[in-house]
């Protein structure tokens, strides 16, 4: 009886608990979505509010200065922010580079399972073994040889360097490995090519782990700010991308007037995030506790 | 007779040379293109990392012009300005690290623990908790840059103070570790949450039994059951905050103090800057490497220790059954 007295108890003070740390969690990103819609004098009304102080106060002017600010204008040209093109760069390479990776990764990720090559098992060490490599000591290097190939200042040095991840290989892989080998051995003595047997028997039972190497590969993409400035930070700005494009707004938008705009982008910039982890929260969760990727 | 059975031979030989050749094929087909991007993308950037790390630049190209030998690295231990500002860069984010890492694996442990109670709604607690980690470093650093804004930002007017949280050093670092783990546990968190719930259940019940209280049970059922998690979250936590770089760079880039680099920050100011000392930044990326790799070296050293000690206690119970 006092048992499960403690124990509603615990889950109460637990219940309290998580309730105030979502909150604070999520305060600054309310009051960031709130303040995309506010006026900018609206920030420093007495006393001091949190949501928008008054009807009055909402605005979408943020939007529409946002917005205005798409076309260059040489007298301005800091304020030149072209969102529509950040959006589209930032789609292409967060859905094509991480479509080209999953074809990529997936048909290796067959082969380390399925098919019998010479050292198939110690290959497939050694790429394990190659994730403990710090990237750092790869950066500088592979920056000259996105030069080299002539990706330098454009997206496509967004999307090669990816090409090459271990990760998705071994992560589908894995998964792979869990499909029964008879089923394989049978598609094979019906006299089924491996096209086949990968398109007709593996993918469909191996795609939720596409689909997390997917989402991962989406959002890391979408994301990228590090690696993004090196390659296309002394570009025109048409060929930037929005995670990127996001700070320079940010530098160029200190006066007080603008924080709304400001606020804007930023909700520009979460809004496809977010459309992604609500419609694949489940599996995303599920991909972080299985996998050990965190972004 | 015998003719027959070279016949048979021939074309049994034949036959496996063909489905070697088939075989071959589909592994080309299957392997081919990832081992292709896998080569460009990977080796070749690490392989060519020590060449240019050995090579000068003449600041008009990206490519090497010239062979130094050790110079690079000579400059980076001895030069006074770049040696200076490099290793007080690498001591700050050592120094950060030591500090941003444990709490980025106790608060999460924290939650998970209060999350696994499976208090009403922990499912979307856990979903709530995880959701400042999924956006754009500078979506939320932007936000968060203007609600600790000076004179305009909502903290300081709700409290009604005036802090200038981005004005001095230890201000920027306590924001930028606020940054971290606001937009950073999220991972971590769910990754323990995942270990909490797999810890076997008959343990806890077998450590009622025996009289534990909460926190002996805490201490001998519960790490122990999520010590792989732990690992691999200290792991990944440590070597992503040894390559901290964005959550400065958004939040303390106008601030020019030195004390406010980390070793990376240095490594993309050198990248991104029109003084294309590559060769520098090479060396610089692999002596940063080569310290992440010692630490982590420790870190498993850490972990084999644990599992030696097993191994020992195995032994001797091995020991006394023969007795």
């Amino acid at each position: 009886m006092s048992s499960t007295r403690g124990k509603k108890i615990t889950k109460t003070v637990a219940f309290i608990t998580l309730t105030i740390v979502c909150i604070l969690m999520l305060l600054p990103i309310v009051w960031g979505v709130f303040g995309s819609f506010r006026r900018s004098g609206d920030f420093t009304s007495y006393p001091a509010s949190f949501f928008p102080s008054k009807w009055d106060a909402f605005t979408l002017d943020g939007y529409r200065e946002l917005f205005s600010k798409t076309e260059y204008i040489p007298t301005h040209s800091n304020e030149y922010f072209p969102i529509w093109n950040w959006l589209f760069n930032s789609l292409i390479v967060a859905i094509g580079g991480t479509l080209l990776y999953l074809i990529i990764a997936s048909f290796a990720a067959y082969a380390f399972a399925f098919l019998d090559f010479k050292y198939h098992d110690k290959i497939f060490y050694f790429l394990i073994g190659t994730m403990t490599i710090p990237g750092i000591i790869s950066t500088t290097p592979q920056l000259i040889n996105m030069n080299m190939l002539g990706a330098y200042k454009s997206i496509l040095g967004l999307i090669l360097p990816g090409l090459g991840g271990v990760y998705g290989v071994f992560l589908i892989k894995q998964f792979f490995s869990n499909i029964p080998k008879d089923l394989i051995e049978n598609a094979r003595m019906d006299g089924a090519s491996n096209m086949r047997i990968f398109f007709n028997v593996v993918l469909p039972l191996g795609k939720s782990a596409l689909f997390v190497q997917g989402l991962f590969g989406f959002m890391g993409a979408w994301n990228d700010v590090q690696w993004a400035q090196l390659i296309i930070g002394n570009a025109p700005r048409t060929t930037w991308t929005l995670a990127y494009g996001l700070k320079v707004i940010s530098d160029n938008s200190e006066s007080y007037e603008a924080t709304t705009l400001v606020l804007a982008s930023a909700v520009i910039a979460m809004i496809p995030i977010l459309i992604v982890f609500l419609i694949a929260q489940s599996k995303i969760i599920e991909g972080v506790a299985s996998t050990g990727i965190k972004r | 007779m015998a003719k027959q059975i070279n016949l048979l031979d021939y074309a049994n030989k034949k036959e496996a040379r063909r489905n070697t050749a088939r075989k071959g094929l589909s592994v080309a087909t299957f392997l081919g293109p990832y081992a292709i991007c896998f080569a460009m993308f990977f080796v070749f950037p690490l392989l060519f990392g020590i060449v240019i790390a050995f090579s000068g630049f003449d600041g008009r190209t990206m490519f090497p012009t010239s062979f130094v030998g050790f110079e690079n690295f000579r400059v980076i231990f001895t030069n006074k300005v770049v040696a200076r500002d490099f290793w007080n860069s690498v001591w700050t984010t050592i120094k950060f690290c030591l500090c941003i890492v444990p709490l980025s694996i106790l608060i999460p442990l924290g939650l998970a623990l209060l999350v696994n109670t499976k208090c009403i709604g922990y499912k979307v607690f856990r979903a709530l908790i995880y959701i400042p980690s999924i956006f754009p470093l500078t979506a939320t650093g932007l936000i968060l840059l203007r609600m600790f804004g000076y004179q305009y930002g909502w903290v300081n007017n709700f409290f009604n103070i005036s802090v200038d949280w981005f004005g001095n050093v230890y201000a920027t670092w306590f924001m930028v570790g606020f940054f971290c783990l606001w937009c950073g546990i999220g991972g971590n968190f769910i990754i323990l949450c995942a270990g909490l719930e797999n810890v076997d259940k008959t343990l806890y019940e077998a450590a009622d039994i025996d009289g534990c209280n909460k926190w002996k049970k805490f201490l001998f059922v519960t790490l122990p059951g999520i010590k792989s998690q732990l690992f691999l979250v200290l792991f990944t936590t440590f070597i992503g905050y040894m390559n901290l770089y964005g959550q400065l760079f958004i939040l303390a880039s106008d601030n020019s103090d030195p004390s406010l680099r980390s070793a990376v920050y240095r490594i993309q100011n050198i990248l991104t800057g029109s003084s294309r000392g590559y060769g520098f930044a090479a060396a610089m990326g692999i002596m940063l490497g080569l310290i992440t790799i010692v630490f982590s070296i420790i870190q498993l050293q850490i972990d084999k220790e644990r599992k030696a000690g097993t191994k020992r206690k195995d032994e001797f119970d091995a020991w006394q059954k023969n007795n």
